[in-house]
Formats: C-alpha cells, sequence, structure tokens
C-alpha cells in the first residue's frame, strides 16, 4: 500500500474512535450505529446484489436466520452468541445454496422471487412455532449487562466498537473481490452471462460462492442486531420491510461499488430519521420515499449516486487541468 | 486426428430440422469457412460446439475427446473459444478489463492478466484504447473487441461468428489481416461469414451448408465450381 | 365430507378463473416484451381500490365499475409503459434488463405505500348486499360474485384470444412478441406495440382487479400476495400463453382451496410461496427450456 493510502486509514481509523467520544449524547450515538450497521449490510447485499447483479429481494431471510439461531441457542442451551452467530452463519450459507441452486439457471427475476418466497415461508413458520422460537411475540434475549463474551454491554461504545469492525470486514470483503478474478468474473456475469460462459467463467459456482458470501455476512449482521435491541420478533427480523431497505440503500449509494453502498447508508439512515420526526411516524412513509427514491435513480442514474459524485469530481479534475494549461 | 470433428451432426428444434446429418473436420493450422444460405444452421453449428446447445443427434469431437453436451466453460477451458453473432461486450467495463476477463482463465493473478491482455489488445490493435468504455466503441471496434476477448482465453481453435457483418471494405480488409496473424499465431479458425468474397480469398477450405446438410467441402476455387452450390447459393446471392 | 370437497373444488375452480385473469396480463406483457413488471400486483390494487371508490362515491354496481376500471388502467399501463419503462430498457447496459426489474421493484414499493397514506390499513369491502347473495344447488352454494367471476373471467380471456388472433393489431403483437427484429423489418412499431400490449395486459388486471373486489376485502398490500400467485401462474402455464394462464390459474386457485381445507389457516399466506419455490425446484428441463444458463 502506498504511503498516501496508509496516512488514510490511519486518519479514518483515528476519527473513528474520536467520534463516540464526541457524540456521547447515546441518541446520536444510536444513529451513527444504526448507519454504519445498515452500511454494512448494504455492502453485504452489495457482494450478490451489486457486484454479481442478482436481485435478491429476501435478504431479511439470512438476517432472521442469524438473528434466530444466536437466540434460541443462547436461551435454550446458553451457548454465547458469539459461538451462535457462526452457527447462523452456517446454516445461511446453506439456504443460501438451496434458494441458489435451481434460481441461478434462470431469469434474475425468478431469483428475486424466490429470496422473497423464501423469507415469507420462513417468517410464517417462525410465526407458528410458539414454543421453540416464540411465535408472533418474538423472543428477548437474557439481559446479562456486562458480558462481552456473550455478546451484550451496557455501554453502547462496545456495539460502536464492534460495528465498525464489521464495516471494515465488509469494506475489505469487497475490496478484495472487485480487485480479484472473482470479481471480474461476476461484473462480467452481471454485464452478460452467455458472453462470460463463453470465456470460461463457471457463472453457477461464482453466483453461489457470492450469494454464499453475502448471506454469512448479512447473518452475522442479524446475530449483532439480537445482541443490540436485545429483543427478535419475525416482524422485525424476517419482514419484508428490511430486505427492501437492505437492497435499497445499496441500489441508491451505487451497487457494484465500494463506496456506493456507504454513501446510500450515510444519506438515507439520517435522512429516514429526518422523515420519521417530522412526520410523527407515519406508517409507510419511509418505504414510499425509498420506493420514489428506487424508481428516480433508476430513471435517471441507474448507477446510483455515488455516480453522479464521480461524474462532479472528474468535472473539477478535468476543469483544473485546463486551468493549468491555459 | 482431426482438431474438431462434427460426426453425423443433426439438431431439430421441435419440428424444424435446422440440422440434418452433417459431417465435418477442421485441422490444425486451417482456416475454414463455413457458408450457407441465410438460416439458423450455421451459428447453431457453433452453440452445439462451445456448449450452448445439445445436438438431437451425433457427436462433435474436439482433440479427440467428446464435447457434445458439455458445458460453455468447460469446452472453453478445453483450448475451444467462439465470438458472438449480434456482439457482446461487457457494456460496464474497459476495452482492458473485457479482455482481462478472458486472460484470467490463464492467468489467475490480476497483474498477469492485465498483461497479457494488454499483448492481445496490441495483437489486435485496439492497445490504445484500453480504458475507453466498450460501450462506447463503434460497430467494427466491438467486433475487433470480440475477437480479443476470445483470443485472450488462448485457444487452440477459433470459432468466429460473422465477425465481418457489418462492417464497410476497409475494416473488412483489417479483418481479414487478422484473422491472417491469428493463424500464423498457431490457432486454427473456423468462420461463418456471409461475405463470401472475403471467405473465399480467406479460408484454405470451405464448407457449404444448405437446407441444414452440408452440400460441398472443398477447396474454394472447386466450391465456386461445384454446380451444386452454384444452383443453391451463389447464383441467388447478391453479394 | 364429500360435499365439502366438491364445494372446495369449485370455489377453487371459480377463484382460480380470476388468478387466470390477474396473470393473463403478466403473460402478455412478459411474453411480448420480455420484461417483468414487479409492480404488477399494486396495480391490481390500485384497480380494486378504483372499484371500491366506485362504488362507494358513485353508488354503483360492483359490476357496473369493471369497464370503468378497464379503462383506466389501460390509459395508466399506456402511460407507464411509455413514459417510464421504455426510457430505462432503452439504457440498459447490461443483458438482462435489472434497471427495469428494479425499477418495478421501486414502484411497487412505492404505490404499495401510496395507497397505505391515502386508504389506510384497514380492509375495505364494497357496499351493497350483492356480494353477500348466495344461490344454492342442494349442499353446494355459490355467492353471486363467485359466479360472476368465473363468467367474467372466462369471457375476457376467450376475447382476448380472439383479439390476438383474430385482429391485425392482434397478430402485430404476436408477431414483435415472436421476433421483434423481423416485425420491425415488416413494419410493425415495436414501441407502439409495446405500449399497446402493456396497457391491454393491465385493462385485463383492472377487469380481474374489479372481480375480486367482490371476492375479497382490499387493503394496500393485498397486491402482494396475489402478485406472487400471477408469477407462479405465469411460469406454470408459459411466458405469453394466454391459454396456460388461464388453466394455470385454475390450478392454482384447485390447489390452493384444497391445500387449505388441511392446512392450518395461519399457514395459508405460505402456501403459494411454497407452491412457487416447489415449481422452480420440480418442473423438469427448466421452466421454459429457454431460461437455462
Amino acid at each position: 500500500m502506498q504511503p498516501r493510502q496508509i496516512l488514510t486509514a490511519l486518519g479514518a481509523v483515528a476519527l473513528l474512535a474520536v467520534v463516540p467520544l464526541v457524540f456521547d449524547n447515546p441518541y446520536t450515538l444510536s444513529i451513527i450505529i444504526l448507519t454504519i450497521f445498515y452500511a454494512y449490510l448494504a455492502l453485504s447485499w452489495n457482494i450478490i446484489g451489486g457486484i454479481a447483479g442478482q436481485l435478491s429481494l429476501g435478504h431479511a431471510a439470512y438476517f432472521g436466520i442469524g438473528a434466530y439461531t444466536s437466540t434460541t441457542l443462547f436461551l435454550s442451551f446458553g451457548l454465547s452468541p458469539w459461538i451462535g452467530m457462526l452457527a447462523g452463519a452456517a446454516l445461511s450459507a446453506l439456504m443460501a445454496v438451496v434458494i441458489g441452486l435451481p434460481c441461478f439457471r434462470l431469469r434474475g427475476a425468478y431469483f428475486a422471487l424466490a429470496t422473497l418466497a423464501a423469507t415469507v415461508i420462513l417468517k410464517v413458520i417462525v410465526e407458528n412455532s410458539h414454543e421453540l422460537l416464540g411465535g408472533p411475540r418474538g423472543l428477548e434475549v437474557r439481559l446479562m449487562h456486562d458480558a462481552p463474551l456473550y455478546f451484550q454491554h451496557t455501554r453502547k461504545e462496545f456495539y460502536y466498537a464492534i460495528v465498525v469492525v464489521m464495516l471494515a470486514v465488509a469494506l475489505y470483503a469487497n475490496f478484495a473481490i472487485l480487485r480479484s478474478r472473482f470479481g471480474y468474473y461476476l461484473t462480467a456475469i452481471r454485464n452478460d452471462q452467455d458472453a462470460a460462459l463463453a470465456l470460461g467463467v463457471d457463472s453457477r459456482r461464482c453466483k453461489l460462492t457470492a450469494a454464499v458470501l453475502s448471506a454469512v455476512l448479512t447473518s452475522i449482521g442479524g446475530t449483532f442486531y439480537a445482541q443490540y435491541v436485545l429483543f427478535i420478533s419475525p416482524e422485525k427480523v424476517f419482514g419484508a420491510n428490511l430486505s427492501v431497505q437492505i437492497a435499497v440503500v445499496c441500489i441508491i449509494g451505487g451497487r457494484g461499488t465500494l463506496w456506493g453502498p456507504v454513501l446510500g447508508a450515510a444519506l438515507l439512515l439520517p435522512a429516514e430519521e429526518v422523515a420519521r420526526a417530522v412526520t410523527g411516524g407515519a406508517p409507510g412513509a419511509a418505504m414510499m420515499l425509498y420506493g420514489l427514491l428506487l424508481m428516480v435513480v433508476m430513471r435517471f442514474e441507474p448507477n446510483g449516486l455515488i455516480a453522479i459524485l464521480k461524474r462532479v469530481a472528474n468535472r473539477r479534475t478535468a476543469a483544473r487541468a485546463r486551468v493549468g494549461v491555459a | 486426428m482431426s482438431l474438431l470433428e462434427y460426426k453425423q451432426i443433426a439438431k431439430h428444434f421441435g419440428g424444424v430440422r435446422a440440422i440434418e446429418d452433417v459431417s465435418f473436420s477442421v485441422e490444425v493450422g486451417e482456416i475454414v469457412g463455413l457458408i450457407g444460405p441465410n438460416g439458423a444452421g450455421k451459428t447453431t453449428l457453433f452453440s452445439m460446439a462451445s456448449g450452448f446447445l445439445k445436438p438431437t443427434r451425433g457427436e462433435i469431437r474436439f482433440r479427440d475427446r467428446r464435447i457434445d453436451g458439455s458445458a460453455p466453460p468447460a469446452v472453453c477451458r478445453m483450448g475451444l473459444a467462439r465470438t458472438f453473432q449480434i456482439v457482446r461486450p461487457f457494456g460496464e467495463m474497459s476495452v482492458l478489463d473485457n479482455v482481462m476477463v478472458g486472460a484470467f482463465l490463464h492467468h489467475p493473478d490480476r497483474a498477469a492478466a492485465r498483461r497479457a491482455a494488454l499483448v492481445v489488445l496490441e495483437r489486435v490493435g485496439m492497445a490504445d484504447r484500453h480504458d475507453q468504455s466498450a460501450r462506447t466503441l463503434t460497430l467494427a471496434g466491438r467486433k475487433r473487441l470480440e475477437v480479443a476477448k476470445a483470443l485472450a482465453t488462448q485457444p487452440k481453435l477459433l470459432l468466429l461468428d460473422e465477425v465481418m457483418a457489418g462492417l464497410t471494405p476497409v475494416e473488412t480488409a483489417g479483418m481479414m489481416d487478422l484473422i491472417r496473424s491469428v493463424r500464423s499465431d498457431g490457432v486454427t479458425v473456423l468462420l461463418v461469414e456471409h461475405n463470401i468474397q472475403a471467405t473465399m480469398q480467406l479460408s484454405d477450405r470451405i464448407v457449404v451448408i444448405h437446407h441444414g446438410r452440408k452440400i460441398c467441402d472443398a477447396t474454394p476455387a472447386e466450391v465456386a465450381a461445384d454446380p451444386e452450390v452454384i444452383a443453391a447459393y451463389l447464383g441467388e446471392d447478391e453479394d | 365430507m364429500t360435499s365439502t370437497i366438491v364445494q372446495a373444488l369449485l370455489n377453487g375452480i371459480a377463484s382460480g378463473a380470476v388468478y387466470g385473469l390477474i396473470a393473463l396480463g403478466l403473460s402478455l406483457q412478459f411474453g411480448v416484451m420480455k420484461i417483468i413488471n414487479f409492480a404488477h400486483g399494486s396495480f391490481m390494487m390500485i384497480a380494486m381500490y378504483l372499484a371500491l371508490w366506485g362504488c362507494q362515491h358513485l353508488g354503483l354496481h360492483p359490476l357496473a365499475v369493471i369497464p370503468l376500471v378497464a379503462a383506466a388502467l389501460y390509459v395508466t399501463g399506456f402511460a407507464t409503459q411509455r413514459w417510464l419503462i421504455e426510457p430505462i430498457y432503452r439504457k440498459e447496459a447490461t443483458r438482462e434488463p435489472m434497471g427495469v426489474l428494479i425499477f418495478t421493484t421501486g414502484l411497487w414499493i412505492f404505490l404499495d405505500n401510496l395507497f397505505l397514506a391515502i386508504a389506510g390499513p384497514d380492509y375495505q369491502t364494497p357496499p351493497g348486499e350483492w356480494t353477500n347473495e348466495v344461490w344454492m344447488a342442494g349442499d353446494l352454494f355459490f355467492a353471486y360474485p363467485q359466479i360472476a367471476g368465473f363468467v367474467v373471467a372466462c369471457l375476457v380471456t376467450l376475447l382476448l384470444v380472439m383479439f390476438l388472433r383474430g385482429t391485425r393489431i392482434g397478430r402485430m403483437i404476436r408477431a414483435t412478441g415472436q421476433d421483434r427484429e423481423a416485425a420491425s423489418v415488416l413494419g410493425i412499431d415495436s414501441s407502439a406495440v409495446y405500449q399497446t400490449s402493456f396497457a391491454i395486459g393491465l385493462a385485463v388486471l383492472g377487469v380481474a382487479g374489479a372481480l375480486l373486489l367482490a371476492l375479497v376485502p382490499v387493503d394496500p398490500f393485498i397486491g402482494d400476495l396475489y402478485g406472487i400467485r400471477a408469477f407462479v401462474i405465469v411460469v406454470l402455464g408459459g411466458i405469453g400463453s394466454i391459454g396456460g394462464a388461464f388453466w394455470g390459474g385454475i390450478l392454482i386457485g384447485v390447489v390452493e382451496s384444497m391445500g387449505s381445507q388441511f392446512l392450518p389457516i395461519t399457514y395459508s399466506e405460505a402456501l403459494i410461496f411454497a407452491i412457487f419455490l416447489g415449481v422452480l425446484y420440480f418442473r423438469p428441463a427448466g421452466l421454459f427450456g429457454l431460461e437455462e444458463a
């Protein structure tokens, strides 16, 4: 890595470390955590939805599997959610393969609907299993106060630190993929699958791998959520709204890019909070906004807001060059 | 042992017999032209060899291995690459990135793939445009890119599907030079073309397909003189 | 006991015909334009609300609103295709029209929540007694809306088939769907064909929605469930096949009706999704042969 990149990275780390000290208002900190969390989820979605171009409308399935697996194992067997998190990730990986195998042969729309279908089925199953999984009323994570080994703490800074690490991991995963052969292959598949096949790309295996990676990361997010909020319910963790939010944040920010998902989260999450404060929590207002933004973006800048930023930046560089020559 | 062999190949789409009992082979180092009146037959032969379609009957052998029914990526890995009649660039990627996708087959490392891709782009005369977005290329550029992508997979046999369609005479001559240089680099070429003159000039041997059957398999001079070919095709053609 | 089964079967056929009609529009659109419109269910929801308001505010009989709703949806379809979908379709950078897919997803979310704001979350039914009237035949009984739904659905399906086979416009639509380039060589303006097809598809959907309102109460999210049904039916019956959509609808209606005899009610929502996944898994040789990667 070049010295400039190292300096930028150190600067970012320093900045991130300072944030909780500056914004020690718990409400503000919780918004920051939420924003970083959604950036993480959007980056996870990006691997299959953005880079590979396979529209998943049911990522809540993996989120919910992560949340319910770690929580149930904790409540029933006292197993630390850190370990339960891994179990959830494994189950989510399996689910991704189960959905992907038949769907990746077909048009993208079928995969989108299958992911939707899987989430609804999982939600209904959980809602109907009152003893084991708590039914529609959900599960409460048993309070342990300050127990970092059990993924719990009374101080928000604990969760802040973890979510920042998660973001770094997701960023690195996207970065590494985009630079690698795997990433090139996924981009080729997204652009024209037949042409990719003709160049020796094993499209099925690539898509399945991307789906699994994305599912694992999302599932870990589900466990984090369970331990942060300390309460999960089918509506919250298997809900269609969550699936939509994750996808929309990534798409509006810029699917298939490294910073697009982060930009999307940085803009949309605070905006949603503002909207909620202004409208007094009108139901569906946020969703309506997301739907509208999605349409506007697809109509005018399908590559997302990050593409607009890049264009502005390029124009500035070109202008500066022109001035220099003159 | 022939490089590529079609053995009694037939392909039926429901009631339509697109290909019926076609057999011919391509030897190492040849340029073979596949011509015939308009119809699905010729591209269908390509699609069957490259794994996109399964023959209804018959065998296709590549380097004496049966390849009919294999998946396209596997066929490419064996050394058989194809271009598409309607060019299919990866629109969101640059010219260089497009070719790198092909180069990655034999060069898993990104830097090595990049170098190999640049070499291929030099060969096809597009190195100066490597940064350009593939979507903004002219038709001639896209056709060259299509060839470059396939070449990057280091094939033993290259199937070119109407790479000269829609090109000006100057561009066509350039493409013909490229095909010749590809052959002298050791790649065998099987090409489908509508441009009869170009095919005659380029090919060592020509196979003529008419109504899904092979009606001639000879040198260009012999094909031009064959009464059945003339009757079926050359006489009606306005090229 | 058997009469319950027979009743369930007949109920299934009656609702299935309407399901088929819902799927018909989708099948036509996809068959002609090769794009999938995820907002299909939302448009049906809008049709149902329009029908509801026609009954509530114009005092119309639930069957009398049908032509009005169909006309409104025809216009909506034309405008949507012309000004929203087509510009995006033209700009697609990748081979698969993902932009349109994502756009229609946004439209779906937007419309559902827009109507949540406009109409509120509660279920609503049309006023009047007609929807409750029943015709008895021995142990079996049929609600008037069921009979009307079946009859009208069959009629509209038949009319559509005759239109596509018999009229010039219909033949142009079929030609464009089969081979767009060949059709344009013949002088057929594919843009106009697309706009008309989309409009017809939505008009048919409008009829289906109005019929459905008499059978099922409407809420802003009713489109989700019925939209999925439409996709399952299209997948089963064959894209672009009108007959396939009709018979697929009947099949799904019957399967659902019989299935709900044996499954607890809380699972009924998931049943259709499970059928969808089942079809994806078990239908051999890919769904249409062409879809294999």
